[in-house]
């Protein structure tokens, strides 16, 4: 089984959820850099959805053929008061949301960012990914969260576990324009 | 201890003394509006109230947990699993699950534990490796 490096998100976006609560500078969650997408969540709500796609996979990362092991994927994030958690995390791809809620119950972390680790090498987030769903654009996480506080997220990084399939032979003709 | 039988504005009550919001829309307006005999007989009992609750969309599941979390304790279990069905979302029955172990009973644990069983893989994992455990004793706001 090998491993990609973690990628970044390329494009980030504020998605309506029926909340209307919306996160503001979605954009700040694409790097690692101390910027935040954040969203102030009233009594009784929830944020609307925070999405993040366009990892920038591509064969080089993941050959055509392989077959996806697991996904991995890590939040900086943190809150403004504590006992909180998200209430979403789903993976996205071409479809639109896929597989199962990957949130977590451990509370954010207050004040200052935490890294908080999901998946892993055999982790499939509860969904079936081929090597095309993962070099599209539209493949990524959203997320929502919920209660009473301003939710700060720094990034969002995946790296993905896959075993290389497929033939490496070439055809006869690949070596004849040669 | 509040059971099926007690006044709803006993509930009421108890609410507004844990805190219940107040503002306009908000729980304590809606549900006196209720108490008022909007959909249930006035003076009504808990059973009444609650059924009210569970059966009509516009009652916000979220206002679930909060019961669940400020004033469980003070409600009888059959009070306690109006609340319980009420929620679906497999996160706040997760979370409700953590947070009020030490006043669920076996029978609420599997009741919570069916909701979300199977559809948080992280969440899940987190209970099972002991990365987070339940409560063991109430949680202060």
């Amino acid at each position: 089984m090998a491993v990609t490096d973690y990628k970044f998100a390329g494009t980030a976006a504020t998605v309506d959820n029926g909340t209307s609560v919306d996160w503001s500078n979605p954009d700040y969650a694409k790097a690692d850099d101390t910027s935040y997408a954040s969203c102030k969540v009233p009594k009784n709500g929830a944020s609307d959805l925070l999405t993040l796609s366009n990892f920038g996979f591509s064969s080089s990362d993941i050959p055509s053929g392989s077959t996806i092991d697991g996904i991995e994927f890590v939040m900086s994030r943190y809150a403004d008061s504590d006992l909180y958690y998200e209430n979403e995390l789903y993976l996205r791809k071409a479809s639109g949301r896929t597989g199962s809620n990957m949130a977590s119950t451990t509370i954010w972390a207050l004040s200052s960012p935490t890294e908080k680790t999901y998946g892993g090498a055999t982790e499939m987030c509860g969904t079936t990914l081929t090597q095309s769903d993962i070099v599209a654009s539209t493949f990524g996480i959203e997320l929502a969260t919920t209660k009473n506080t301003t939710f700060h997220v720094d990034y969002i990084k995946i790296r993905v576990y896959y075993t290389a399939g497929g033939s490496s032979v070439k055809p006869y003709y690949y070596y004849l324009n040669q | 201890m509040l059971t099926l039988k007690s006044k709803f504005s006993e509930f009421i009550e108890l609410c507004r003394k844990a805190g219940a919001c107040a503002d306009a829309g908000e729980a304590i307006p809606v549900m006196e509006y209720a108490n008022k005999g909007n959909g249930m007989k006035a003076d009504g009992t808990c059973a009444d109230g609650f059924k009210l609750y569970l059966d009509d969309p516009k009652f916000p599941e979220g206002w679930a947990e909060w019961v669940l979390d400020k004033v469980g304790k003070e409600l009888d279990e059959k009070c306690r699993k109006f609340f319980i069905d009420k929620i679906k979302d497999e996160m706040t029955a997760c979370q409700v699950y953590i947070k009020l172990a030490p006043i669920l009973t076996t029978a609420e644990d599997t009741l919570l534990t069916a909701k979300y069983e199977g559809k948080l893989p992280t969440a899940e994992k987190e209970l099972r490796d002991g990365i987070v455990t339940r409560a063991t004793a109430e949680v202060k706001p």
